[in-house]
Formats: structure tokens, sequence, C-alpha cells
């Protein structure tokens, strides 16, 4: 167990910030999760997957919470035309803004995006962590990348033919 | 391949580790060479995604995190093992002699007879020790007042009289302290023991009360200031153990198979109150 929190914490928490929006969220959040693997380390078959497993067991406790704070940011799907409408006008990568724009999203669509960006895991692992098909994380990839790209543009900062794709 | 159905693809590219591997990379390769126009955008693309990328990783891990992960997983163990004692917890430890007591009318006359004989003998062979002064290894004095103060921080105060004596009566609660109307028939007290003191009277009540029926109300007593009525079905285990709080002390106290059990958390874990010497409770 030692050994998989010193290689995985820092993923963890990372990926428990962009989901939280926080950084004490973040760890609690993180905590939590590697109390519940703790406990549930049995059933961890193959320590190759413990990446993840764990990342999949973050999720799942993200969601808990975030039922209980019933928090109306997990919205449905069609609201993303909706969330398009109103783009904030900050400089592209500001921590904040980014940090803004991800809240923002329903988590059906933020989750992917964290998990796509921090460049860990292909489409299969991320649908798999899901459990959601392969076409449906690309498709949701490929909106949330759209909103992302007008959510952190300013006039001339990104190229026109970026937002248009 | 076209142009639009190049851009089209790039919106769907995986990492930059998996995408050689897709079937279309090729194509879109040789479009890329042809098309200055797409190969200067989705160079863009490609700029815009690394960079939002690192963006997103850029997240400071603070000072000590792990640290207190591996502290917290650790406290966690040591829970999870405490919690694996095994219970119950032996049934009896009653020594020899109380049964000598307890139960006069299974002894016969020639057992009687043979202990009477056997327990001269050793007081005898006692004082003979004694008067030859051979030396004995004596077991240190053990502060039993203290360590069950300590455990309980629960002072015991001779002029109080306490913890019980045969006078004292329990403060009942009054109907407006009782969650609903009951009538209460008590029984005697039975002790609980801790260290060869008693350290907290168990009275036991039935109660008249209206549905969910709960047959039996325990009294928990810990000192003559300070008792709680605790109402416990008779099937309980120890996580579903009531607390019982003695000078901010949580103490935990459950009912199995007829005999009451409480412990305390200490700082090295749990410590049993019939660790020594269970105490039977029988209403």
């Amino acid at each position: 167990m030692r050994t998989l929190v010193e290689q995985h914490y820092g993923l963890l928490y990372r990926f428990a910030y962009r989901l939280c929006g926080s950084a004490a969220d973040a760890e609690d959040l993180t905590q939590q999760t590697f109390l519940a693997a703790q406990s549930h380390l049995s059933q961890l078959r193959d320590e190759r997957l413990a990446k993840s497993w764990l990342c999949t067991i973050l999720r799942r406790c993200f969601l808990k919470s975030a039922r209980k704070a019933t928090t109306s940011r997990l919205s449905s799907l069609e609201s993303m035309e909706e969330i398009e409408g109103r783009i904030p006008e900050v400089s592209p990568f500001d921590p904040e803004a980014l940090q803004a724009a991800l809240n923002s999203l329903p988590e059906e669509f933020r989750t992917p995006l964290i998990l796509f960006y921090f460049q860990e895991f292909s489409y299969k692992e991320i649908a798999e962590q899901l459990q959601t098909p392969v076409g449906t994380v690309m498709s949701r990839l490929s909106r949330g990348k759209t909103y992302l790209r007008r959510a952190l543009s300013k006039d001339g900062e990104c190229p026109p033919s970026l937002l248009d794709s | 391949m076209d142009c639009r159905t190049s851009q089209n693809l790039w919106q769907q590219l995986p990492g930059p580790k998996e995408r050689t591997s897709l079937p279309e990379w090729g194509s879109l390769q040789m479009h890329l060479a042809a098309c200055p126009a797409c190969r200067q955008q989705f160079s863009v693309y490609e700029t815009w995604e690394s960079r939002l990328s690192a963006a997103m990783t850029d997240i400071a891990i603070p000072a000590g995190l792990l640290g207190r992960l591996q502290e917290r997983l650790a406290e966690a163990r040591e829970n999870q093992q405490v919690q694996e004692v095994p219970l119950p917890l032996p049934r009896r430890s009653t020594t020899w002699f109380r049964d000598l007591f307890h139960k006069p009318e299974q002894i016969t006359r020639r057992s009687a007879g043979w202990k009477i004989l056997g327990g001269t003998a050793a007081v005898a062979l006692l004082a003979l020790l004694g008067w030859s002064q051979i030396p004995l290894g004596r077991q240190p004095a053990v502060d039993l007042d203290g360590m069950v103060s300590q455990l309980t921080r629960v002072g015991f105060d001779a002029a109080k009289l306490e913890p019980f004596t045969d006078s004292f009566v329990p403060r009942l609660p009054s109907p407006k302290e009782m969650l609903y109307p009951a009538e209460l028939k008590g029984t005697s007290p039975k002790s609980l023991s801790w260290g060869g003191r008693e350290v907290a009277a168990v009275y036991s009540f039935s109660a008249s009360r209206p549905a969910p029926k709960r047959p039996t109300i325990l009294l928990v007593v810990f000192s003559q200031e300070r008792c709680r009525f605790l109402e416990m079905p008779r099937a309980t285990s120890f996580a579903q153990a009531d607390f019982v709080y003695v000078n901010d002390r949580a103490v935990k106290v459950w009912w199995q198979d007829g005999f009451v059990y409480c412990c305390f958390a200490t700082e090295k874990g749990t410590e049993y109150l019939e660790q020594l010497r269970p105490s039977v409770y029988s209403s």
C-alpha cells in the first residue's frame, strides 16, 4: 500500500484538484481514495492496473460526495449548448480560468478531459474507467475540447480556425 | 483525404503515444505534407493542445501531503486491527475461591473437608516460609486505584464511598428525562470490575413502552455522580455498541450473549474492562 501511495499520490491529487477545484477538497478526496483502496486492496489483481483502479475509486468518491452536496454543477449532457453561451473573457491558461472552465463543465465531460490531458491513459482506459463506450468518450472529448477552446480564448489569442473546428 | 476530413480527424486524435497506431494516421500525415494550410493549422492545434495539457497538470502538490496520507492510512490500519479483536471475550474467569463462596450448596462435606485441610496446610507452609525468611519473588504492588482512575478518568474518593456501596441508589431519570413513558422495574446491580476494583455498576430495567419494543434498559454507572441509561436490545455486538462518556472519555458498552462488555479507547488501543476478570451479568 505504501508503494501505491508513493507512486500515485501526485496523480491522484492533481486529478482530485481538477475535479473539485480546491486544494482542501482535493486533499480530502485523495485521502478518502487511498483509505478506500486500502480497505479493498484485495480487489486489485494486477498491479499494472493500479493507476486506473485508483482513479476509478477517486471518481466514485467524488461523485458520492458531489451527490451529498447536491451541487447543481452536475448537469445533463443537453446543457452543453447553454454553457457554450457564457464564455469567460479571460486570458488562456490562467490557472483560475482553466479551473473555472472545467468547473462549469458537466462531470461527464470534465472527467474524460482531465484524464486525456493528463496523458496518462489511452481512450480505452478512459472508457473503462468511465464505463462508457470508446466512441462516447471520443465524442465527449471532442465537445469538451471545443468548449475549453472557446472558454479559454480571448479575441486573437486562439486562431479562429480552431474555434470553428 | 481532404482538408475537412483531416480537420475532423484532429479532434479525435488520441495522445501522442497512441496516435501512430491509428489506421488513418498515415493518410493524415500524407495530407499534411501536401497541404500547407492544414499543416499550419495542425501545428497551431498541436501547440494549443500541448500547452493545455501542461497547464492541466500544473498543480503544486501541498507540502507534507505524502506524510499526512501515510499517517492517516497507518491510523486506519491500526483501528482495523483493534476491531479485529476476536469477540466475545471469555465467558468466565472467576477464581476457585469465588465459587467456594458463591456456590456453597455445591460443596460436599468431603470436598469441603479436603479444602479446609489444604487451606490449613497452605497457611502453615506460608508461615514456615515467612519464619525461615526464605526470599520469595514478590510482585511489585500494583496501584489499582491509579490504573483504574487513569483509565476511567474517574477518581475514587474514599470519602464518598465510591465507587459503589450497598446503600448507593442511582438517580433514576425523571419522567421528563425519559424519551418515552416507561415503567422501570430494576434489578440489583451487577458490577463490572477492572483490576480487582469495581469501576462500573450495571442495572437492568425492564421497560414497557410502545413499539418498537426494546426489552431492556441498562443503566451503567461509572461513579456515584455520573450515570447514564442505555437502551440496549439483547442481541447486540461491538459494532452496535453504545458510548458512555465519562469525563469526556468515550467508553464503549455493549451486551453480547448475556455479558456486558465495556472498553476504553486508549493511546495503545482498546482496553477492555474485563481484560482481567470478566464480569458476568445476567438479568
